[in-house]
């Protein structure tokens, strides 16, 4: 375990902020923007006029 | 005699890959309906976004593209910051680096499978030409979304607009199942859909070109290569330095010298082939390791 944090502590670090960034893009309603962008054709994406 | 027991061999252990690749391609795509009906799904699952590059214009799709969504967020600042988006990316980039490029992308899997056709091959190092992937990044997912925010009422998503190869397969999925799509088609299409045949044509003489040098998700991921928790490890006490995995690496990399380097998309051919299985995952834990890993 020691060893284990020791080694990824970097990758652990980043991890920890970006669980903290989900968690409070939840928290301001992000999953229903990226739904609702998603949900929407981007025609510029599929190359459409 | 040899020869072909190393490919039994590889073969035997490198099933696991396209199996997961094809499991993956089945998940993006969950909306299968929507191959017939050429309308796109708007369900609870598109709030998720998919570690690997796919377009949620495509039909079938189930999940957004998480540059999609970095570029709406970019495209969007005098609004709030999508958090929750940038997070997953982190999140992914953290936990598997070009794991995903490896085992999770949709578009790898097309190029691993387009690659397969026996033809004679290229194995070009791009050297310089490899950096271009990061040109993208920062040109069209990061630049041009902010300035065309700042110039234009909204912004726009460059990658997507200008190179998404996922963005074209999506497009002629639309506009093969809804007719009246049809009339949208314009220049850009077209542009688009001469750029992905190119990249369709050089993925059966060169391993995944996109990969290597256009996709700014890989350069994303690649960042994390050297420090994800799913990484490379080299044993150096069980390596015999017979250079087998070097000249099985597709990408020109020297796995034993640089096996976490940002270039490798984990393949898993070096670590197939390797007679002493000197090469694992992190998840192993061996005493020596390469690499500054330790």
């Amino acid at each position: 375990m020691k060893n284990f944090l020791k080694n990824n502590y970097i990758a652990l670090g980043i991890l920890f902020f970006a669980v903290l960034f989900v968690v409070l893009g939840l928290l301001q309603n992000d999953f229903q923007t990226v739904r609702q962008k998603g949900s929407m054709i981007c025609t510029q994406c599929v190359g459409f006029k | 005699m040899k020869n072909k027991q190393t490919q039994k061999q590889q073969r035997k252990k490198g099933w696991f890959r396209p199996f997961l690749q094809l499991i993956t391609l089945g998940l993006y795509n969950l909306n299968f309906k929507g191959f017939r009906s050429g309308k796109i799904y708007n369900g609870t699952l598109k709030g998720i976004c998919t570690p690997g590059l796919h377009c949620y214009s495509c039909p079938a799709s189930a999940g957004s593209c998480p540059l999609g969504t970095l570029q709406n967020t970019l495209s969007n600042l005098r609004g709030k910051i999508n958090l929750y988006g940038t997070g997953l990316l982190l999140l992914f980039g953290a936990a598997l680096g070009r794991v995903v490029c490896g085992f999770l992308c949709p578009f790898g899997f097309l190029q691993d499978l387009l690659y397969k056709i026996p033809t004679k091959k290229f194995t070009p190092a791009f050297k310089r030409l490899r950096f271009m992937k990061y040109a993208v990044l920062v040109g069209l997912v990061v630049v041009f979304p902010i300035v065309t925010m700042l110039t234009k009422y909204a912004g726009e998503p460059g990658f997507c607009k200008f190179l998404c190869p996922m963005g074209t397969i999506a497009g002629i999925e639309l506009t093969a199942a809804n007719s009246e799509m049809r009339s949208l088609i314009g220049v850009l299409f077209w542009l688009k859909l001469g750029f992905l045949l190119t990249i369709i044509l050089c993925s059966i003489f060169i391993y995944r070109p996109f990969c290597r040098l256009l996709c700014p998700l890989g350069a994303f991921y690649g960042l994390f290569n050297k420090i994800a928790l799913l990484r490379y490890h080299v044993d150096e006490t069980a390596c015999t330095h017979c250079g087998a995995c070097e000249k099985a690496c597709p990408v020109r990399i020297d796995p034993v010298a640089e096996c976490n380097s940002a270039e490798c998309v984990r393949c898993g051919k070096c670590k197939n082939i390797c007679p002493a299985s000197a090469i694992s995952y992190r998840s192993k834990p061996k005493k020596c390791t390469s690499g500054k890993d330790e």
